[in-house]
């Protein structure tokens, strides 16, 4: 682009010195102008392509592009304006200072000039052309005129004196100068008029100089058969030929000059054109780059704080000069530098917040504490996986719910709701408080350690609840307090009888025989039930022994249906009615097959004796279930009796625990024993209809785990 | 008055450039110059022309040589050797150069021959076109420069010469008809061995 610049302005500074008619270019400006116009052409079309390309990037509304159009056009007006100025009265000073180099008086003086020295001219060759007559006159006179040719020439100072015949042809010639060539002949048209009898007298210009060149017919000898024709050439002399031509050249050059002012002024106009082409272009050309320049960092500017606000900030701008542009550019690096930086440091906390929320939520849901954070209002913050399970609710489902409609919803959590609302109305900042709680849910019932403190107000304040479900960890205790008594009782009480029962032997076969009647009759009855007493004594700690023994189970791999069909199948000749509905896709459990056994007969005895031994229907059913993705085996085992008492049923599974008049109280407390050792679960309820329910639910073998609690989800 | 000549300049400015290589081609009213008949013969193994030139300058020109401004014609001949797949091949060329001035204190036309410098002067401007126009006897080349068996063709035109008018007039000559048409075509013949 520099070098169009360069190449035009060199171009027209040639171009106006050849306009000048300078010599060195004069030769040139063709050539020149034809470049010029060109480049002119070139540099328009460059013009051209980059105003459409800005009009186009302007039309797809690329940043910037209006205002470098803008700037465009406001500059490229600023400087077109006054170069058209300038132009303008360029073109009329032109057109007047050419005019003024002509005036019409100098004209008249030089064509006066003219005439004068035509008329001093004139009255010489009018005296050569009478002395040429003479001499004509002379040489017709002469017997041969070629001899008298030369006499003739010195005469009448002729510097060459030429006789020709007809057709023009050379007869004699008399010179000054003997050497010189032959003279140039007269043309057709003069020697025809002289043939005519017309003298012919006119000046020939030479190369430096003039001539005057006189033609007349040599009349005097009409016999002779050729018309001869006399030329006599008369240098001009050389003051006078000077000032001649010294005329003729200036009236010739002012000549030339008056026809080429109209030529003259056009092709000023024209250069001056080129000129201010060249300098709109320019200007325009400039315009556009300054605009571009200028507008180039705005439009950076403009792109990279888009891109801030779509949150990118890793853009840093090129700072260019020292100017106040540049300063901006700089103050917006530093801006997003910052940004950046806070970015950075805000998504750094936010991860370190993300990560300890995480953690926290994991600890929180494998914690087997269920934890509950109730916000100032009392509404439900967090509910771990625990809290769901063990308060037997949906943990979602409680989120954001007042803590007061837990009981509404969910009336089985009303006692939770009543042990806790006066402590979260009592608590300070810091204060502790514990508290035990018995829920009846569906999963019957469930002991609750609960433990409350304030949240501290910088974690936005509200309560923390978190509880245990420590129904087993109380049972177990009451179990192993049972195991205690009743190995302390089998230890006890046993040691005592075998002589006690001894002693009874003894006495019935020593006084027996000595004994008769009445005496004897008593005596043998007394001893009797004592022996009896003794025996029954013996298999009641027999069964403490058994509940108190450890558990030395040997597991096998066993076919459930098949054991209670076998156990079934034993009862089949006693009054009651024993019924089994297994199911065929029971799998099979990893089990000590003699404790399943006695788990069975104890659950089939305990139905029947509650049912009454007339009329009891026990019904046996096998199941295969699912839950929380682990098989398990379901006994449940049914009778028609008249259910549990509501005041036995929770604690239907400790030893003693009985409504019957018989038994030793000890047979569910071992069924539930070996479920235990089993690694299964155990639950007794009433049937809506009447009679009394307990289900057992075993792991099938191969998932050996504790089973699950049974849940909502499992209810048959 | 001054601005229509500045309009006028910048518009012809503008289609200077654009214009020339079209206008060329579109002449007018046919050319003022035309060639008569040329022939070559041989004498004493050299080739000599003889052609007749018909020339007719139009008012512009006149009045311009009235004007004092010498006008340069050129009358360029080409021996050419014609090729089958090629352009011809140009063996000779020989260009003679005449300049027409008027010389106002003798009221004469002057024919000057920058070849050889000869000067002729003519009362009427008819009359020194004629003698420019007529050639006769011009040695044009040796025929030993010539190959034997082949043919040669030459061909002949004349034209103003517009490099040589002055400075200011020439952008106008190039594009203006009346001096645009101051050029003749090409006669072309073959050339007699």
């Amino acid at each position: 682009m520099l070098a169009l610049f360069a190449g035009l302005l060199v171009s027209l500074a040639l171009l106006s010195a050849a306009t000048e008619n300078s010599a060195r270019f004069g030769r040139l400006y063709s050539l020149l102008l034809l470049l010029n116009s060109a480049g002119l052409v070139a540099l328009a079309g460059l013009i051209v392509a980059s105003l459409a390309r800005m009009w186009l990037r302007h039309r797809a509304g690329a940043p910037g592009a209006r205002l470098t159009l803008r700037l465009a056009a406001t500059l490229a007006l600023l400087a077109a304006v006054p170069v058209s100025l300038v132009y303008y009265v360029s073109l009329r000073f032109l057109e007047r200072g050419i005019d003024t180099w002509f005036d019409v008086r100098i004209e008249r003086a030089l064509e006066d000039a003219l005439a004068l020295s035509r008329a001093a001219l004139d009255l010489r060759m009018r005296e050569l052309l009478r002395a040429t007559g003479q001499a004509a006159q002379d040489a017709a006179a002469a017997a041969d005129p070629a001899l008298v040719l030369e006499e003739l020439r010195a005469r009448i100072g002729a510097g060459e004196l030429t006789l020709y015949g007809s057709n023009g042809r050379l007869v004699a010639t008399a010179s000054a100068e003997p050497t010189a060539s032959p003279p140039p002949r007269p043309e057709e048209a003069i020697l025809l008029q002289v043939r005519q009898g017309r003298p012919y007298i006119g000046l020939d210009p030479t190369g430096a100089g003039l001539q005057i060149r006189v033609v007349v017919p040599v009349t005097a000898a009409p016999t002779a058969e050729e018309r001869l024709v006399l030329q006599a050439l008369f240098p001009v002399p050389e003051r006078f030929g000077e000032l001649a031509h010294g005329v003729e050249a200036a009236v010739a050059k002012y000549r030339e000059l008056a026809y080429l002012r109209g030529p003259l002024k056009r092709s000023f106009a024209l250069s001056l054109s080129l000129v201010l082409l060249l300098s709109v272009l320019a200007a325009v050309w400039a315009a556009i780059a300054a605009a571009r320049r200028l507008v180039a960092p705005l439009t950076a500017l403009a792109e990279a704080t888009r891109a801030v606000a779509e949150g990118r900030y890793d853009r840093q701008l090129p700072v260019r000069g020292d100017d106040e542009l540049a300063f901006l550019v700089r103050s917006f690096n530093d801006m997003v530098r910052r940004l950046e930086q806070a970015r950075t440091a805000a998504e750094r906390s936010r991860r370190v917040v993300e990560a300890q929320r995480s953690y926290l939520a994991a600890v929180l849901a494998h914690l087997a504490s269920g934890v509950i954070a109730l916000d100032r209002a009392l509404r439900v913050r967090t509910a771990n996986g625990a809290a769901g399970r063990i308060l037997a609710v949906d943990p979602g489902g409680l989120l954001e719910e007042p803590f007061e409609a837990l009981a509404v919803r969910h009336p089985h959590l009303a006692p939770l709701v009543d042990a806790i609302r006066p402590h979260l109305a009592a608590a300070r900042a810091g204060g502790e408080w514990q508290e035990e709680v018995t829920l009846s849910g569906p999963e019957g019932r469930r002991i609750l350690r609960v433990r409350g403190t304030v949240l501290p107000e910088a974690a936005g304040g509200g309560h923390l609840v978190v509880f245990d479900d420590i129904t087993t960890l109380v049972q177990a205790q009451r179990d192993a307090a049972w195991g205690e008594v009743a190995r302390r009782l089998a230890h006890e009480i046993k040691n005592p009888l075998t002589p006690i029962q001894l002693s009874a032997e003894r006495i019935r076969r020593r006084c027996l025989p000595e004994l008769e009647g009445r005496a004897a009759e008593v005596l043998e009855r007394a001893t009797h039930t004592i022996i009896q007493q003794v025996e029954a004594l013996k298999g009641m700690v027999d069964a403490f022994a058994e509940y108190a023994r450890a558990p030395q189970v040997a597991l096998r791999p066993v076919d459930l249906n098949r054991l209670a069909a076998e156990v079934v199948e034993l009862y089949k000749g006693t009054p009651a009615r024993v019924t089994l509905e297994a199911d065929p896709a029971a799998p099979v459990v990893e089990a000590d097959a003699a404790r399943l056994r006695q788990l069975l007969h104890n659950l089939i005895r305990n139905a029947i004796e509650a049912a009454g031994p007339r009329g009891a229907e026990v019904r046996v059913r096998t199941r295969a279930l699912r839950a929380d993705g682990r098989r398990l085996v379901e006994i449940e085992v049914s009778d028609n009796g008249p259910g549990f008492a509501p005041e036995v049923l929770e604690r239907l599974f400790e030893p003693y625990v009985t409504t019957k008049a018989r038994g030793t109280g000890l047979g569910l407390a071992i069924v539930k024993k070996i479920v235990e050792e089993h690694g299964g679960s155990i639950r007794a309820r009433n049937r809506p209809g009447g009679g009394a329910t307990v289900v057992v639910r075993l792991p099938a073998a191969g998932t050996r785990a504790a089973a699950p609690a049974l849940g909502p989800a499992g209810e048959p | 008055m001054s601005s229509v000549h500045g309009m006028r300049a910048a518009v012809l400015c503008l289609a200077l450039a654009a214009a020339l290589p079209a206008a060329r081609g579109a002449a007018g009213a046919g050319p003022a110059i035309q060639v008569l008949w040329a022939r070559t013969t041989l004498a004493d193994e050299v080739y000599h022309l003889d052609a007749d030139i018909r020339y007719a300058l139009g008012p512009a020109a006149e009045e311009a040589l009235l004007s004092g401004v010498p006008l340069t014609f050129l009358t360029e001949v080409e021996v050419l050797r014609p090729r089958a797949w090629l352009w011809d091949a140009r063996v000779a060329r020989v260009v003679q150069r005449h300049v027409l001035r008027y010389h106002a204190l003798s009221e004469r036309f002057v024919l000057v021959h920058r070849n050889t410098g000869a000067r002729r002067s003519f009362r009427t401007l008819a009359r020194a076109l004629e003698a420019l126009g007529t050639i006769r006897g011009l040695p044009l080349l040796d025929r030993r420069l010539l190959r034997v068996g082949e043919t040669y063709d030459a061909r002949l035109r004349a034209r103003l010469s517009v490099e040589d008018l002055p400075g200011p007039m020439r952008p106008f000559a190039y594009i203006e008809r009346d001096w645009r048409r101051l050029r003749s075509a090409w006669y072309r013949w073959r050339l007699a061995s």
